[in-house]
């Protein structure tokens, strides 16, 4: 059995695998939807808030990993204890546990939404979602090792994926970018809060810090891998706007997948059966990683035994999904969750940085 | 109830606890069997001989030993001993070692004046069978070697292979009534000694009684009992364990088993042929490929039917949705029920195949294959394009070469159909996550079973799905963590002479 409490080598992953897990944990279901989302704020200029996000999470990375190795290399709630004391602490960390939470649900229940319309329209969302939390909970109980195996594999179905894309680039009209720079600046920062959802998941390294082996190593790669995800999303926009027109995209839910309707292989008729199915790894894997990073910042926070922190989770899952039929009541929750990510990362890890910063220089005088 | 309990243990295997406390009773014990023999030499009786009959030569023992005993007075054993032309002789008064020598092939001699000593003479009967090629992991090419059932003869052929003093061999024997001696093969320097450690441990606390085969050390030992993948490698090639060793692996060799265990090992050995190191390496590459393609078609072809059958028609191209609506239009079936079928009559004829005398298996064979493959398609119980898919799929889950992983191939098939049934495409991929997330957490002695894919060993790479050629293989794989992690100095090979430009 994994050892969750101490981070000894056999527990331990290789820094260069952070690349992955940052990728993986980051490329969920927004890759399929962000394009509308960006696109209703800065229209076809949006290209633009994807590399702005993209600096902004690479920047808040490094912040991240300064804020852990500062601390010893230790995880969010020994950090948090150190800053706040343990009531003040724990409390902040109990929120970010209901976060993580709330992102492996609302991952999963929308990828369900997306396998609702366009494959199985009257799916058992409970027997389902049963199945699919007993298959997060295997990963997860197998420690971060087995997780991060997941993410490391998810990577390439998704890169497979994604370089169907190019079939924008033969099919798509270059004269649907023009005119360039037709919005506002303003405007193209507002689009940079939608666009932090497909971005989210670097807030996790505070969680798996310990369990890297020579974490100080890592800090390049979790960048390099941000910069991938920055890329992939860049291309992706690009290729959905050289294909669909502006109007027309702001019609369509999931633009990739429409998109993926026009892929002609000669054995395969509806390419887009495939690509939900295949992308369907990515989204366990991001849920995977959050529901690990749940259990465990409650287990060192609580001290109760992993294994029954994990299944209480999968149980209020199942309860959770039971209860909340209506996919509006997800997306009113995911959009909440996305402005709380996108506050995590350019407010408060910045503020928490500083006070650290201010505690640290106190301590040396 | 704790009372009871307490009645359970000593009851258990107690009659191995009674102990002869003298030799006397050791040897009226050991007389109730009618193949131990027991007669006295010379008029007064001076010299007793016993021993079994059923595990002495007789022949050798009638030509080279009764001669001396009958005539000549002894004064001791001592010079009884110097007169017998045999070195495996020793002179002891400990029971324990005089009950474990009869019992494997001595003769026991007493003289009536000295009761307490007795002079024991190794006089084994040697029943092998030759050494044969292999005829589970045949190879075209390459040298056609086996291992047989005898320990000794199996580590003769590892040392005629190795020739080092280095290669160590510790002796154990386990298993409480069978008493089979195994034995732990490593190479000093180069095998790992936290896995060397981890292996002898292991073995020398096996609790069974009975330990028949390598296979019962191996469900007994792996990491995880319950798993469907075999947690060691088997192999009845010398050729195979030798290289095995000198890459930093331990050897498990069992007395009674033509099968050698190997250990640690991942699941892309499992897909490598030992005839891959005897052909170019491009060809092999191919082969391996050939191999993992078989595997994957093997376990998924059938789920992927009955998915897209039952829930994604759409999926098919036009022109092939044609010609499997053709055949399938007169089947009563669901695709679950027909591939279930067919699933089913393809192992009940392995099954019937694999239990019947080889004559008989080969007719069963045709019979089966041919006779009911056709007539259930013209009986219209299931669509001919199914039966070519459930064919080739088994006939894929036999390319690989160790048989235990074939097995597992074949029934992991199963749940893949029941989720395909469930969930389409979508209850198919929930399966091979299962599966991946089984595979990742595997270990094999210690050692995740997933290397060098995950976690990632780029130079280990380079001889697992694809095999690169001998001097780009300069290092032994990582994940043996041999202490000595070079294979060769890629600098110091000269360059070849004689090469025309």
């Amino acid at each position: 059995m994994p050892n969750h409490a101490n981070s000894d080598i056999t527990q331990q992953v290789s820094p260069f695998l952070i690349f992955f897990i940052i990728h993986a944990s980051q490329v969920g279901e927004g890759v399929l939807s962000f394009e509308r989302f960006i696109a209703e704020k800065a229209g076809y200029d949006s290209w633009i808030s994807i590399l702005l996000t993209g600096i902004i999470f690479s920047i808040a990375i490094f912040l991240i990993c300064k804020l852990s190795i500062r601390n010893n290399g230790e995880d969010l709630i020994a950090i948090h204890q150190s800053l706040f004391g343990k009531y003040i602490g724990g409390f902040f960390s109990l929120f970010f546990i209901a976060y993580f939470f709330l992102i492996t649900m609302t991952v999963i229940r929308s990828y369900i939404e997306i396998i609702q319309v366009w494959i199985f329209p009257d799916l058992s969302v409970f027997l389902f979602s049963l199945i699919i939390f007993i298959l997060l909970l295997y990963y997860v109980l197998g420690g971060l090792r087995i997780v991060v195996g997941l993410l490391f594999f998810s990577i390439f179905t998704t890169t497979f994926l994604f370089s169907f894309k190019y079939v924008a680039f033969t099919n798509g009209y270059f004269s649907n970018l023009l005119p360039i720079m037709d919005h506002s600046f303003t405007e193209i920062l507002q689009a940079v809060e939608p666009m932090t959802y497909s971005f989210l998941g670097p807030e996790l390294i505070l969680v798996y810090a310990p369990f890297i082996h020579q974490f100080q190593k890592g800090i390049k790669w979790a960048i390099i891998g941000n910069l991938f995800t920055m890329l992939v999303y860049f291309l992706s926009a690009f290729a959905i706007f050289l294909y669909f027109n502006e109007q027309q995209l702001l019609q369509l839910s999931w633009p990739t997948l429409h998109m993926w309707k026009v892929i002609d292989l000669p054995f395969i008729e509806r390419f887009e059966y495939v690509g939900i199915t295949l992308h369907f790894i990515a989204i366990i894997s991001t849920a995977a990683i959050y529901y690990w990073a749940c259990t465990q910042s409650l287990f060192r926070l609580t001290g109760l035994s992993f294994k029954k922190i994990a299944t209480a989770i999968l149980i209020i899952s199942i309860g959770f999904s039971f209860f909340i039929h209506d996919f509006l009541v997800v997306e009113f929750i995911m959009q909440k969750i996305s402005k709380v990510g996108f506050y995590i990362i350019v407010a408060y890890f910045p503020i928490l940085f500083l006070w650290q910063s201010i505690l640290l220089g106190v301590k040396k005088k | 109830m704790s009372g009871n309990k307490q009645n359970l243990h000593t009851t258990k295997n107690q009659f191995l606890n009674e102990k002869h406390t003298t030799l006397h009773s050791l040897l009226t014990y050991m007389n109730k069997s009618t193949d131990f023999r027991n007669f006295p030499f010379q008029k007064d009786k001076a010299i007793h001989v016993y021993y079994y009959e059923s595990l002495v030569d007789e022949k050798k023992i009638q030509a080279n030993i009764f001669p001396y005993l009958e005539n000549k007075k002894y004064r001791g054993l001592e010079r009884l001993s110097l007169d017998i032309p045999s070195d495996n002789i020793l002179i002891t008064k400990d029971l324990k070692i005089i009950e474990e020598k009869l019992l494997s092939g001595y003769i026991l001699i007493q003289l009536t004046y000295e009761k307490e000593n007795v002079l024991l003479i190794a006089a084994f009967l040697e029943h092998n069978r030759d050494i044969t090629a292999p005829e589970i992991e045949y190879s075209v090419v390459g040298p056609k070697v086996s291992f047989i059932e005898d320990i000794v003869t199996n580590i003769h052929l590892l040392r005629r292979r190795i020739k080092l003093p280095h290669l160590q061999i510790k002796e154990v024997v386990v298993g409480k009534i069978t008493k089979t001696r195994v034995a732990i093969v490593s190479i000093d320097g180069i095998t790992d000694m936290e896995n060397l450690n981890t292996v002898t441990q292991r073995i020398s606390d096996i609790e069974f009684d009975q330990i028949i085969d390598s296979s019962f050390i191996a469900q007994i030992i792996s990491d995880n009992t319950s798993s469907p993948f075999p947690g060691l490698i088997d192999s009845e090639r010398p050729d195979r364990v030798a290289s095995a060793l000198v890459e930093g692996k331990v050897a498990i060799i069992c007395d009674g088993s033509p099968h050698v265990l190997i250990g640690p090992t991942t699941l892309p050995e499992f897909f490598a042929a030992y005839e891959d190191y005897f052909l170019p390496w491009h060809i092999a590459t191919a082969f391996r490929l050939i191999r993992l393609f078989a595997v994957l078609f093997s376990v998924l072809i059938t789920p992927l039917y009955v998915a897209v059958l039952t829930f994604h028609y759409q999926i098919i191209p036009i022109d092939l949705l044609g010609t499997i609506t053709t055949s399938r239009k007169d089947i009563p079936f669901p695709p679950i029920l027909e591939a279930l079928i067919l699933e089913l009559t393809i192992e009940l004829l392995r099954e019937a195949g694999a239990r019947l005398p080889v004559k008989i298996g080969q007719t069963i064979g045709i019979v089966g294959g041919i006779v009911i493959g056709t007539a259930a398609v013209e009986a219209g119980l299931t669509s001919n394009v199914l039966l070519i898919l459930v064919a080739l799929a088994a006939l894929a889950s036999f390319t690989t070469p160790i048989y235990r992983i074939a097995n597992t191939i074949r029934l992991i098939r199963f749940p893949f159909i029941i989720f395909a049934q469930f969930w389409g495409l979508i209850g198919v991929l929930i399966a091979f996550l299962f599966t991946l997330g089984h595979l990742l957490r595997l270990t094999s002695i210690g050692r995740p079973y997933t290397q060098p894919l995950y976690p990632p060993r780029w130079q280990d790479l380079k001889d697992s799905f694809i095999r690169l050629p001998f001097n780009k293989q300069t290092n032994r794989p990582i994940f043996t963590r041999a202490e000595d992690s070079g294979r060769m100095n890629a600098n110091r090979a000269n360059k070849k002479r004689g090469k025309r430009k």
